[in-house]
């Protein structure tokens, strides 16, 4: 069945509904679980910046779902908070507003809020389980009768409910009609025209009637019973919070989890996947296409010096691939415990030294995996100011997880300091950097307001999911690139091209930086992917100041072409094409030195 | 020496960690058969309500183990702390669980009786005999006349554990520890074997079983903690002395230590951790118990503080060296703060089981009343007082009673010292300056900083006093504040309403209460709970300017300390 397309944006004549609640109360759950797709989703606030849209089936209805980034009223505070208040100010099909059973009071709020919109609306009535474990019993059929609106009672990450929802989606789509005649209706017509801070007595007063007796089920029963004698545990999340015992709880959590991406990193490269390669695959490939082909160009390029099929396999699935996978699965786990935003909490002082908030060490953080995620995070956090020195940070001098791989593999075989060394120069840098843009950029700091999660212990079957479309994108948008770019070399240096090209930088590559000429390579194919700018280095006769100017060059280097892209649609042309200058400048700038002072002690 | 240490470690230098990994699994296994022993042991001997559960026995059995691993007390310490910790957990008499240790000890040595001789003669052991001193023909013997002993033992043991009064413990349980008890013991020289095999060592077996069980001999000497040093001198000289080079020796040495003491320690400090932080809910303390939850470092930091004090009431050195420490600089300012003079009517509230302050103000002439609500301190208390009247001219001039601070009429003194664990502050404190008399200088000690995890502070202002009161700091986190009673004291009913203590958010102390009177207009705050008339706590405020976390509703919300001190708080007398 086609929908009145209300909108005029969906052409295909599909329903257009939007999921619209507060941070982290399970939106993009509920938006995956109605369209099967995978949208991230963590356990703190702000995960959805980019409103995501998918395509589900409810009922006999073909609907767009988009999904909302969190607010917590629809009073523009933020970018993520403003993106939303425009799309609820054009026409939809359908709102579906997610309360939080545990928060009721603000929860009913937003609805409200929502309401005053004039849109069809359907609320769902999440974490009743939550609630439930608390002693929170909610009345759903009241709060519909108060509201004027149905409500479906859910617990989105067991999916129960669920089928109510669907019909209750259904049944509104097929009679679409604004929220009216309910008993709050009246009042809030009047409320919301005049002041929006009015309703809170209005909030209030729904919350508590429709707060019941707490229904004694067995399981809420043993739940809470379980929760009262774990009640030290609310006391250790406290603690979490605390400078002391806090601060050395943060420093052991990042050094555990650096602990886990080195380690679980290098053992599946080193023990598994390098042995495997190297021992089987890469003599079979050597063996099949020598027989195959007769020697000369085409051979070359497949198995040569830049061989498609043995350097377009070792880097992207030996070299990267594990330390892809076990970032993701710390940084998950960190992210669904709800650590992030404590550990964001107790930096928060520190930062703000450098001119950024706690907040954005989720971002830098998030930038060590891949640039841009990390700025992408940054829209649910303040201001462009802000926003714009936390980019530049992460362009700069903060290497994202593949570069970090390939960091590893090519300094830690020589020494471990020189791994220490150049960690400590991207921290070096970017506290300066940090410094420098703080007074340069113009504007205030934001002011911080933000809930910190429960603690929740991480699903295995969530982080698995996590880790597989994390997996799965590496593949598509890192892999593929870095293959590709790859085979370009290959051509390019079996051609003679690459050599000619070496000629033309020699007197940067060699005269300024003092690295032989073939590292004019990594320089040309850095721009495709932030790691090539490392990777070639690994079978070059390098010594050890020449390994640390390389790797210098390659930290500070152009971030890859995705991360411009993303700066430009963000920031504008004009940041990126700066971006592009400070990272190169930065990048010459401080390995010629290095190379230029090593030289001469 | 160097060429030797070398080769220890080029024999170290070789290990699969998969193999280091399965020894460490056995010896595992083995504190685990060792818990199982005691689970069913005491399940034998169990009378009551209380389920023995394997976890729980583990957990107090390594619990034990740390105290027997990291002091030089060997076994003696490791089954005194095991004997508390079982009583505590599953309420069985001492004497029944002595019984139970003895019964226990007996079984070991028995086994060890049936194993060595036994590991002995497989080994064929001239070197064995050689070393332990067994003759070797005479190996036979030996095993017949353990047996014999066993024997005797057991009967013995029956008589003693089925006398009259005492629980019967059934044959079959007595036969399964002990063959559960062989087993332990068994593992022990196969630990060893194993070490040495995995370190590329060939040693005899014989040499294996001496090596083993004379270096567990020597390890329990009571030199040094868990046998550090006479284990590995034992083992090292034996192996040595069976003609392995010293290098090798050392490694077998160092690698069987590994497995058989620094695993086992990781493990019991783990359990002793878990077990500090498992708090029963039972007051065991000599000083008032608290109200206010906290977390566990600060429990196990009292319950310290409760055990140093106890003890400094009994042993004079250290009562001395305590006071000097934590007490004499405080009371000295609390003299001089109070304005007391020879013969100043003082009471002490919150005297403890060594009352300190109570002493040091006897001793500068003052009449001192010292009160505490605990029974059991107080008698402590005049034991220790009674031993210092000789020598202490002061511990005579004070009187000990026993009462509760929120009852006690104040009236009559001249000061109040109000001590720094006494609960609930506020309310005792609106106590005393409700009954004292007028122009009564009331001196309470209140934490600062870190401290305050563990003790309420308290400020003038909370008590709905206009006056801030002096303070003194004292240390690094502790001060004095000195109250004179107002002639125009409000009652603490009354400050509820009388709105005069308006402070902000940021100047709660952690974990106090307040109500929100104002709060700037940013749509957030709203929508995260902070409107006012409702009730949030202060959980922390954060370093370098950081923010501030305050809990409301069940939520912990991060502020900006600019926000945070717009947000107007009448703080609650009453935490909850």
């Amino acid at each position: 069945m086609r929908c009145h397309a209300r909108s005029g944006i969906t052409d295909t004549g599909a329903c257009e509904i939007l999921l619209i609640g507060a941070p982290n109360v399970g939106k993009s759950v509920i938006f995956n679980r109605l369209t099967g797709m995978d949208v991230s989703v963590a356990n703190y606030a702000g995960t959805t910046v980019e409103f995501a849209r998918g395509i589900g089936r409810i009922g006999e209805f073909e609907a767009t779902l988009v999904d909302v980034p969190g607010t917590y009223t629809l009073s523009a505070t933020n970018e993520a908070e403003r993106v939303a208040i425009e799309m609820l100010s054009r026409p939809v099909d359908l709102v579906i507003a997610v309360a939080d059973a545990v928060n009721l009071e603000s929860s009913v709020y937003l609805v409200l809020q929502v309401l005053a919109r004039q849109q069809p609306t359907v609320v769902v009535l999440n974490r009743i389980d939550v609630a439930a474990a608390r002693g929170i019993a909610v009345d759903a059929a009241e709060l519909s009768r108060l509201l004027g609106v149905a409500v479906a009672p859910t617990v989105a990450v067991t999916g129960q409910g669920f089928a109510q929802l669907h019909q209750l989606v259904a049944q509104t789509l097929r009679k679409p009609a604004p929220a009216e005649g309910s008993a709050a209706a009246g009042t809030l017509h009047t409320a919301a025209t005049t002041e929006t801070a009015g309703l809170w007595p209005l909030a209030e007063e729904i919350a508590q009637a429709v707060h019941t007796a707490p229904a004694v089920s067995q399981t809420a029963r043993r739940r809470r019973v379980s929760l009262r004698r774990g009640s030290r545990r609310r006391f250790d999340s406290e603690a979490l919070v605390r400078p002391w015992p806090g601060l050395v709880v943060a420093v052991l959590v990042l050094a555990l989890a650096f602990g886990l991406i080195v380690g679980l990193g290098m053992g599946m490269r080193q023990l598994l996947l390098l042995p495997i390669a190297r021992g089987y695959l890469f003599p079979l490939l050597t063996a099949a296409v020598t027989r195959a082909i007769g020697p000369g160009l085409f051979q070359n390029i497949l198995i040569g010096e830049y061989g498609l099929l043995i350097k377009g396999i070792e880097w992207p699935f030996t070299l990267v691939l594990p330390y892809v996978l076990s970032f993701y699965l710390a940084i998950s786990l960190l992210e669904d415990s709800g650590y992030l935003p404590r550990f964001a909490v107790l930096l928060d002082g520190l930062l703000s030294k450098i001119g950024l908030r706690g907040s954005h060490s989720i971002s830098l953080l998030l930038g060590y995996g891949c640039a841009i995620p990390g700025i992408l995070s940054t829209r649910a956090m303040g201001s462009r100011r802000e926003r714009l020195i936390v980019a530049t940070l992460i362009s700069l001098a903060v290497p994202c997880i593949s570069q970090t791989g390939a960091l590893f593999a090519l300094l830690a075989e020589s020494s471990v300091w020189l791994v220490a060394a150049l960690f400590g120069l991207s921290f070096l840098v970017m506290i300066i950097a940090g410094l420098i843009t703080d007074r340069l950029l113009p504007g205030e700091r934001s002011q911080l307001v933000f809930e910190l999660p429960e603690l929740l212990m991480p699903r295995p079957a969530v982080m698995l999911q996590k880790l597989l479309a994390r997996a799965r994108n590496y593949l598509t948008d890192g892999a593929l690139p870095m293959v590709a770019a790859v085979g370009v070399a290959a051509l390019l240096y079996e051609s003679g091209l690459l050599a000619q090209i070496g000629v033309l930088l020699a007197p940067l590559v060699t005269g300024w930086l003092r690295l032989p000429q073939q590292a004019a390579v990594p320089l040309l194919l850095g721009v495709v992917r932030r790691e090539l700018t490392v990777l070639p280095l690994l079978d070059m006769p390098l010594t050890q100041l020449q390994l640390f100017v390389g790797a210098t060059v390659g930290l500070f280097y152009v971030p890859c072409i995705a991360v411009v892209a993303t700066l430009g649609r963000e920031f504008g042309v004009r940041t990126a094409i700066g971006m592009l200058l400070l990272t190169t400048g930065t990048a010459f700038l401080l390995g010629g030195a290095i190379a230029q002072i090593g030289a001469l002690l | 020496m160097k060429a030797e240490l070398a080769a220890a470690l080029a024999c170290l230098s070789q290990l699969s960690w998969l193999a280091v990994t399965g020894l460490l699994l056995l010896q595992t296994l083995s504190l685990g058969l060792i818990g199982l022993q005691w689970t069913l042991l005491l399940r034998g001997i169990k009378s009551g309500e209380v389920a023995v559960g394997w976890k729980s026995v583990m957990l107090r059995y390594l619990g034990g183990s740390l105290i027997e691993s990291i002091t030089p007390s060997a076994k003696l310490g490791g089954e005194a702390t095991r004997v508390l910790l079982f009583r505590q957990r599953f309420g069985l008499s001492s004497a029944r669980l002595v019984g139970a240790m003895a019964l226990h000890k007996l079984l070991m040595l028995v086994a060890l009786l049936l194993v060595v001789p036994i590991a002995a003669v497989i080994t064929g052991g001239a070197a064995v005999g050689g070393l332990l001193g067994i003759a070797p023909a005479a190996g036979g013997a030996v095993v017949i006349a353990a047996l014999a002993a066993v024997s005797v033992a057991l009967a013995l043991l029956y008589r003693t554990m089925s006398g009259p009064g005492r629980a019967y413990l059934p044959g079959r349980l007595v036969a399964v520890l002990l063959v559960l008890a062989v087993l332990i013991w068994a593992l022990y020289p196969l630990k060893v074997a194993l070490a040495a095999r995995i370190s590329g060592v060939s040693v005899s077996p014989a040499a294996i079983v001496a090596a083993t069980f004379g270096a567990y001999a020597l390890g329990l000497l009571p030199i040094t903690p868990g046998g550090l040093g006479s284990y590995e001198v034992g083992m090292a000289g034996i192996l040595i002395a069976s003609g392995i080079g010293a290098g090798e020796a050392a490694a077998v040495t160092l690698l069987s230590r590994v497995i058989t003491f620094w695993w086992p320690l990781l493990l019991s400090s783990a359990a002793a951790l878990t077990l500090a932080a498992n708090r029963d809910g039972r007051p065991r303390s000599g000083i008032t118990s608290r109200s206010v939850p906290m977390s566990w470092i600060y429990s196990f930091f009292l319950r310290a503080v409760v055990r140093l004090e106890r003890f400094a009431a009994r042993c004079r050195a250290w009562g001395w060296i305590y006071t000097a420490v934590f007490y004499r600089g405080m009371i000295a300012a609390e003299h001089r703060l109070a304005r007391l003079t020879p013969g100043s009517r003082v009471l002490v509230l919150g005297s403890g089981p060594y009352p300190m302050t109570a002493l040091g103000l006897a001793r500068r002439g003052c009449n001192v009343t010292a009160v505490d609500c605990n029974q059991q301190a107080l008698l402590t208390a005049r034991e220790a007082l009674r031993r210092q009247a000789p020598r202490n001219s002061g511990a005579g001039a004070i009187t000990l009673l026993h009462d509760n601070g929120l009852a006690l009429s104040y009236h009559g003194y001249d000061a109040v010292v109000v001590a720094l664990h006494v609960q609930p502050r506020e309310t005792v404190l609106q106590r005393i300056l409700e009954t004292a008399d007028a122009d009564t200088r009331v001196v309470y000690r209140n934490p600062r900083g870190a401290l305050c995890g563990a003790y309420r502070r308290v400020t003038p202002g909370e008590l709905g006093l206009r006056q801030a009161g002096t303070v003194i700091r004292i240390a690094a986190h502790k001060e004095l504040v000195m109250l004179r009673k107002p002639e125009d004291f409000v009652s603490a009913n009354d400050i509820a309403t009388s709105g005069c203590t308006q402070c902000m958010l940021c100047d709660l102390a952690p974990r106090q209460h307040g109500t929100i009177s104002h709060a700037p207009d940013l749509p957030a705050l709203a929508a995260l709970g902070l409107r006012p008339g409702k009730t949030c706590s202060l959980v922390a405020c954060q370093p370098w300017g950081g923010p501030v976390i305050c809990s409301i509703g069940g939520r912990q919300v991060a502020l900006e300390r600019s926000i945070a001190s717009q947000i107007g708080i009448t703080p609650l007398s009453e935490s909850s």
